[in-house]
């Protein structure tokens, strides 16, 4: 059936050919990562991200001034990571498949078409900064929101708190990138760069469940019953381990803030 | 690098400093590698303000061909059998008849061999040195 919807990655990948003349090998593949190392250059090279790098350890200090000395950040030095081609196209197909609620018509905002649609993802760059206290991620979030502003640049702050136990601040900023496009010549685009802010916990039960999470989010069945009731399952458990982690970091901040008033 | 190479990247204008860094690669690959290079070509694109953006250095002997990756910024070399080992080639042109390019003119060329695969690209002037790449490497060399 010519609408019916791709299940899996390789009905995708024969869907994009059949309906949008769109195949991927091995060039665009190349084509994209050598784009994304460039980006990844650029940006380090820049001055906000230097900047950035030099400020967390004045963040650090000032957290630890205002917070009888404790610690603010589980790392003063951030990475900043390129997304693997494997995921940026996986993220197309929950976008144009999985996700799309206006199936067989494009989704709201357009069809986000691999390979020329890097300003539709909004993690093409990321950086992970991984706090020790459940307050230092508004803390963290707050500081860069300056650093954006004081660099004139847009920033958009998402709390993300999901039903399947997520929690992080998503901070994102614009970026401008002069890349070339396949063929010949180039092009100006503008990109987000995605700081997750989280803690130290979260991040670890993240690391875990990564591949869980990686699987889930390929697939496209719907299960009968909710994963709430599905008390032996993986899901189960991580989306619980995530609610329970991020009660008990709010605990920690109670005891904390009470110690304060003493 | 023999006086056409010489040539050819002082007509798509590389600068100096380039010229020597090309240079040093060409000798890695002859001398160190003693491969016997035959002709090269540099990749690259024009960006929005009309300057060349260079991206990877290739460099071709009857039997293999070799590449210096993003040549500007780092130090990444190898090379791969082209020696009757192409299973598939794919062109892409704009305002260019294959005879002489002038400055609209750009040219992609795809190869395909057993174990690898390359795209080059060229603008302006350039794309003369690509096609006579293509004939001499590219068609003789299919499989």
């Amino acid at each position: 059936m010519i609408n019916e919807k791709p299940k899996n990655i390789e009905e995708y990948k024969e869907w994009l050919k059949r309906i949008h003349n769109i195949t991927i090998t091995k060039r665009e593949i190349t084509y994209y990562e050598s784009i994304c190392r460039d980006m990844k250059e650029f940006f380090i090279g820049d001055t906000f991200w230097k900047q950035l790098n030099d400020k967390l350890k004045t963040y650090e200090w000032d957290y630890s001034q205002k917070n009888s000395g404790y610690k603010l950040l589980y790392d003063t030095e951030v990475i900043l990571v390129s997304k693997p081609f494997k995921s940026f196209f996986s993220k197309t197909f929950r976008r144009n498949i999985i996700e799309n609620n206006n199936w067989p018509n494009e989704p709201y905002g357009g069809w986000v078409l691999p390979i020329d649609c890097l300003e539709n993802i909004n993690d093409i760059l990321r950086t992970l900064i991984a706090v020790k206290y459940l307050d230092g991620v508004k803390f963290i979030s707050e500081r860069i929101k300056e650093l954006c502003r004081e660099f004139d640049k847009k920033c958009e702050v998402i709390y993300q708190a999901k039903e399947e136990g997520y929690y992080a601040v998503h901070l994102y900023t614009d970026q401008e990138f002069e890349i070339p496009k396949i063929d010949w010549d180039s092009k100006k685009i503008s990109i987000k760069i995605e700081f997750q802010i989280t803690t130290q916990l979260q991040e670890i039960i993240r690391k875990l469940l990564h591949v869980y999470y990686e699987q889930k989010r390929e697939a496209l069945t719907f299960k009968e019953t909710k994963w709430q009731w599905d008390y032996g399952t993986d899901e189960f458990a991580a989306n619980y381990l995530g609610h329970i982690l991020h009660y008990v970091e709010g605990m920690i901040m109670e005891i904390r803030e009470k110690q304060k008033g003493r | 690098m023999d006086k056409n190479m010489v040539k050819y990247v002082n007509l798509i204008g590389v600068r100096s400093d380039l010229e020597e860094r090309i240079n040093q690669i060409y000798k890695f690959y002859a001398e160190f590698c003693s491969y016997e290079i035959k002709d090269i070509f540099i990749s690259e694109y024009l960006k929005e303000d009309g300057s060349r953006e260079f991206e990877s250095l290739w460099l071709f002997s009857d039997k293999y061909y070799m590449e210096a990756k993003n040549f500007t910024k780092t130090e990444e070399y190898d090379a791969a059998l082209i020696n009757n080992n192409i299973i598939k080639w794919d062109i892409k042109k704009e305002k260019y008849d294959f005879v002489k390019a002038h400055k609209d003119s750009r040219l992609n060329v795809g190869v395909i061999t057993e174990s690898t695969s390359c795209n080059l690209k060229a603008s302006g002037e350039n794309c003369d040195q690509l096609r006579d790449i293509f004939i001499k490497y590219v068609i003789t060399n299919m499989k």
